[in-house]
């Protein structure tokens, strides 16, 4: 049976797909590439310029693929830029039925070599490296020219695997050391007079405030955090999300507090089986209970409880994550240029950004760690 | 960090069967199980290979298997690759879910030191949408980052066995493939044929009859490596079955009419997957159309024993697609490993490149009718230079 593929631009035909699309990014064990996730942040937050291409892929009428895009026409020259829609996302993806990526991928390209505007440029960032998908587009575009595929930049996703009966005996299984010092942790949060919970609707508004400060207290001086610079816009469109999944368990806020007042609040969300921690905040006058290790390992025994099966712990290595992980997922940042009169215009605007990316690679492989980190020091001074 | 130790005799590899078979059932790669690639170092392995594997702990639990070889240096690049490409496809290493990228690292940091050096990692028929040439490409060691090259893809049709029974997947199938393959199997019993599967005591006819059949349907259509293998395919599915037979995990499925063999496929499984290797079958009966009754009573037995995913092996030929619900395809390429080499290896690695462009714009650019006439060119062409 041959694929129908379509395009989408219009809020109700695409508010009409969220069910199945639902059904679908359950079936692919994707949480952020959730109907909820995509849309809300999308609609909150992409300007003006930034429209909507949802493409779907059906056989006989049943949605096997999909693939959240959008259309970016700030760039200059009238440009125009598909890129997956919030995708600023830790990860993200195009979605279809197991064993159906190639096929669905085919239709895509199709559709989007027709689609108007004409794709300058399609950019498929954080989306996991194992996929076929950056490939089977490539491969599959329309034409007598191939589209230039550039994999640009690769980043290490930290994972815990839930496959034992229970989180005693994951802990079990575990090193004396971790076992012991997440014990005493735990001793010393809750003789401290500490306690955890989960947000509920009643609380969610407060907990998301306590969460931006907590997390704009830790980026103070550090550097750029999205969910500072996103502003209330950003909240506003996090409090939505959790007013609609809070109850089916797939928005998580886990709240640390010591006498009444949050000192650590952690975001996870979740979909069937897979749990996925997107970012979080702490005080730092807590450092000693270190509030973002005891906020994941309560997270990891509620996942356990709840029967589910894995927790990513999201993209960067950083070493608090890796005391939990026993793998990784990476994800991964592509560009494809489709060929056309464009494609010089095109490729001369995306050098930039991956040749970047790429120097920063070479230089963490060839230089030292302390190296490495005076030229970050240096980088950081210039204006 | 992870430790790697590499394994250059065979005899060697052999003893690390249970902790390897475990990890090929983990993964669902039953083509890199030991019982398949020791019995491929026995009766298929060049002459002049020697194992380059890579046998990665983490303390003493073994988490990954990278079972490469190498074949001496005879002045051009000198490739470590993955065993088997002659007879199955979707080739890579092993490891456990998660553990890929540490697995790839210890085994880059390994490889990067053995002897003979590697001037590339060939990969044949490796799965697409796995980690492997990411993680080895950006795990390899060194200030820089092995070029890696992509030369072809192609489909691998697979049945995801979702729907639990044989009876429910049939009648998931359109009116039309239930219709007719209830016809064929009707009309293959009323000629008096017979559908079994190989015992011990009938393998070895078996395996010879598979062998047999299988040239038989090659003879005059091309090039097929296990006829070029000829007997020593015929040892090899021995050697697999004697090992995998009583485990469940060795199919070779026999149709017989008035006690003739009409067609034989070869099956094996690991961890839920089962994968159709090859086959072959008798043109004399291609009425009852053999290839396709074999492989449905394979269906039938591969839901009973509760698999959860067919493998209907390289190839996307009309007969699998009837079957097939979905496909996870699979790529060729090279990854050459950075040092001083390296140029004279790119040099060495062009007219590939060169020919996959080729062939890629070729396809891009021609009708089917164009591809078909060239490619019947291409052969002529060849045939006259043999001669």
């Amino acid at each position: 049976m041959s694929l129908d593929a379509e395009i989408l631009t219009d809020r109700e035909r695409i508010d009409a797909l969220v069910p199945e699309w639902q059904a679908l990014a359950t079936a692919c064990g994707e949480p952020l590439a959730a109907p909820t996730w995509v849309l809300t942040l999308s609609r909150e937050l992409a300007g003006a310029s930034q429209t909507p291409r949802i493409v779907t892929v059906r056989e006989g009428g049943k949605l096997i693929g999909l693939a959240p895009l959008c259309v970016d026409l700030s760039q200059p020259r009238r440009a125009a830029d598909y890129r997956l829609l919030a995708g600023d996302m830790p990860r993200t993806t195009l979605l279809a039925h197991g064993g159906r990526e190639w096929e669905a991928a085919d239709a895509v390209a199709r559709v989007l070599a027709d689609a108007d505007p004409r794709a300058d440029v399609l950019a498929l960032e954080s989306i996991p490296v194992a996929t076929c998908w950056p490939i089977a587009l490539a491969e599959q575009w329309p034409g007598r020219t191939r589209p230039l595929l550039r994999r640009y930049f690769t980043m290490s996703s930290p994972t815990v695997a839930m496959t034992q009966e229970s989180f005693d005996a994951w802990l079990a299984a575990k090193s004396s050391n971790f076992r012991s010092q997440m014990r005493r942790m735990r001793r010393r949060f809750a003789e401290a007079g500490g306690s955890g919970r989960f947000s509920t609707r009643e609380t969610l508004h407060d907990d998301w405030a306590a969460m931006v400060q907590l997390h704009a207290g830790r980026w103070e001086g550090r550097g750029a955090s999205s969910i500072v610079a996103g502003g209330a816009s950003l909240s506003a469109a996090y409090e939505a999300i959790g007013h609609e999944l809070l109850e089916q368990g797939d928005f998580r806020l886990r709240v640390l507090e010591i006498d009444g007042k949050p000192i650590s609040v952690q975001l996870f969300a979740a979909i069937g089986s897979e749990v996925i921690y997107i970012n979080g905040g702490w005080d730092e006058e807590f450092a000693q209970f270190k509030p973002a290790m005891l906020g994941i390992l309560d997270a990891i025994e509620d996942a356990f409880a709840r029967g589910e099966r894995r927790m990513d712990l999201g993209p960067g290595a950083q070493p608090y994550k890796l005391r939990f992980a026993d793998g990784t997922d990476p994800v991964a940042w592509w560009v494809l240029i489709p060929p056309g009169r464009r494609m010089p215009l095109a490729l001369a605007r995306t050098l930039p950004r991956t040749t970047w990316r790429e120097l920063r690679d070479a230089a963490k492989r060839s230089l030292s760690p302390e190296r490495a980190d005076r030229l970050r020091e240096l980088r950081r001074r210039l204006p | 960090m992870l430790e790697g130790e590499l394994i250059t005799d065979v005899e060697r590899l052999a003893e690390l069967t249970p902790e390897w078979d475990a990890l090929a059932i983990a993964v669902g790669l039953p083509q890199m199980s030991p019982a398949w690639v020791l019995a491929w170092w026995r009766h298929v392995a060049p002459e002049t290979a020697t194992p380059r594997t890579v046998v990665v702990r983490d303390g003493a639990e073994v988490v990954g298997i990278a079972p490469f070889f190498v074949e001496p240096d005879g002045g051009g690049r000198l490739d470590y690759r993955l065993p088997g490409i002659e007879i199955a496809g979707r080739l890579a290493p092993l490891a456990f879910a998660g553990r890929e990228w540490d697995v790839a690292e210890a085994t880059a940091a390994t490889l990067a030191g053995a002897e003979p050096r590697p001037d590339a990692l060939r990969f044949d028929a490796t799965p697409l949408d796995a980690h492997w040439l990411t993680a080895l490409r950006d795990r390899w060691p060194g200030s820089l980052r092995a070029p890696l090259r992509l030369t072809q893809y192609e489909g691998n049709p697979l049945m995801s066995l979702q729907e639990g029974s044989f009876d429910a997947w049939l009648a998931g199938r359109s009116s039309n493939f239930r219709g007719q393959m209830r016809r064929l199997r009707r009309r293959f019993a009323d000629a008096g044929g017979v559908s079994r599967l190989a015992t011990r005591e009938t393998l070895a006819a078996d395996a010879a009859a598979l062998t047999r059949l299988h040239a038989m349907r090659w003879d005059g259509r091309g090039h097929s490596n296990l006829v070029d293998l000829a007997d020593r395919f015929t040892a090899f599915v021995i050697d697999c079955g004697e090992q995998l037979l009583d485990a469940g995990r060795f199919a070779l499925r026999v149709l017989e009419l008035d006690g003739e063999t009409i067609c034989a496929q070869l099956f094996v499984g690991a961890g839920g997957t089962v994968l159709f290797v090859n086959g072959g079958w008798d043109e004399r009966h291609a009425d009852l159309k053999p290839s396709l009754v074999c492989l449905f009573d394979e269906v039938e037995h591969v839901f009973e024993q509760g698999a959860r995913r067919f493998d209907l092996g390289v190839g996307e030929q009309s007969y699998k697609l009837r079957f097939a619900d979905g496909s996870a395809p699979l790529a060729w390429g090279v990854l050459m490993t950075p040092g001083p080499r390296l140029p004279l290896t790119a040099a060495r690695t062009a007219p590939a490149l060169a020919r996959a462009r080729l062939r890629d714009s070729a396809h891009r650019m021609l009708s089917d009718e164009q591809l078909r006439r060239l490619r019947a060119a291409q052969r002529k062409l060849r045939g006259g230079n043999r001669a």
